[in-house]
């Protein structure tokens, strides 16, 4: 949808032999054109970093949601996997003297079981 | 949640003087706010002679100018909003990209247990 800009229809002239009116004063002609020149880089600047600012903005904002969505995911496997063993723990076997290697490997001495997903069996 | 203090001096220039102050956190920019922007074709410059100027005219000059004004305004105060949640946006995705990555760690871990666990003793 972008369309053109300004109109361009102030280029240089020539000036006429004799009167220096400042509609043609060479100088002045000359400056005027040279500072349509650089407002229209600086215009052309300005919207080329917006732009790239708006995409920059739009992909954050994808970016964003997409992790939201994933640790939402991840949260629900967290829970799924706490009930599953909350509801075995009554129920567990696995809790004799011979095998608490699983959570404590022969070689740590100490081992801190994580607090982040809630409920887990102490072995 | 992130912690982000955007420059006061940002924020100031974010928000509009007689509303709430701008919030990156919640703000919404809708999609067509986003896309880039259409360039409007400016009129062609009417040289008016002094003799002309009336009232009339000046009038709707001022009126113009201000119009003008209000726009160029606007447009600033987008900008330095849009930019203000993208710095925020960026500190934000840093802090979640990194528990994705816990999460999928501490995660990693769980099922490894469960797993050797199950070898053991069956399904839990």
């Amino acid at each position: 949808m972008a369309q053109g800009s300004d109109s361009n229809d102030t280029s240089y002239k020539s000036p006429s032999p004799g009167s220096r009116q400042s509609s043609d004063d060479p100088k002045k002609v000359m400056r005027r054109e040279k500072n349509r020149i650089a407002a229209q880089k600086s215009r052309l600047r300005q919207t080329q970093k917006a732009d790239s600012l708006h995409l920059e903005s739009e992909n954050l904002e994808k970016e964003n949601a997409a992790l939201r969505k994933e640790v939402k995911q991840l949260t629900e496997e967290a829970k799924y996997l706490s009930s599953v063993l909350s509801s075995h723990e009554p129920l567990c076997t696995g809790l004799a003297p011979q095998t608490p290697d699983l959570l404590y490997p022969p070689h740590h001495s100490s081992y801190s079981t994580s607090q982040k997903f809630g409920v887990y069996p102490n072995f | 949640m992130v912690n982000f203090d955007p420059d006061p001096a940002d924020l100031a220039l974010s928000s509009v003087p007689g509303q709430e102050a701008f919030d990156p956190r919640r703000h919404r920019f809708t999609e067509d706010e986003l896309k880039p922007q259409p360039m409007i074709k400016k009129a062609r410059k009417m040289l008016v002679p002094d003799d002309q100027k009336d009232e009339k005219y000046w009038s709707r000059r001022v009126k113009n100018n201000e119009a003008a004004k209000r726009s160029r305004d606007a447009r600033r105060l987008k900008e330095n909003q849009i930019s203000v949640r993208a710095a925020f946006l960026e500190r934000e995705n840093a802090a979640l990209r990194q528990e994705v990555a816990d999460m999928r760690k501490e995660l990693g871990r769980c099922r490894n247990i469960i797993n050797k666990y199950e070898s053991r003793h069956g399904d839990l």
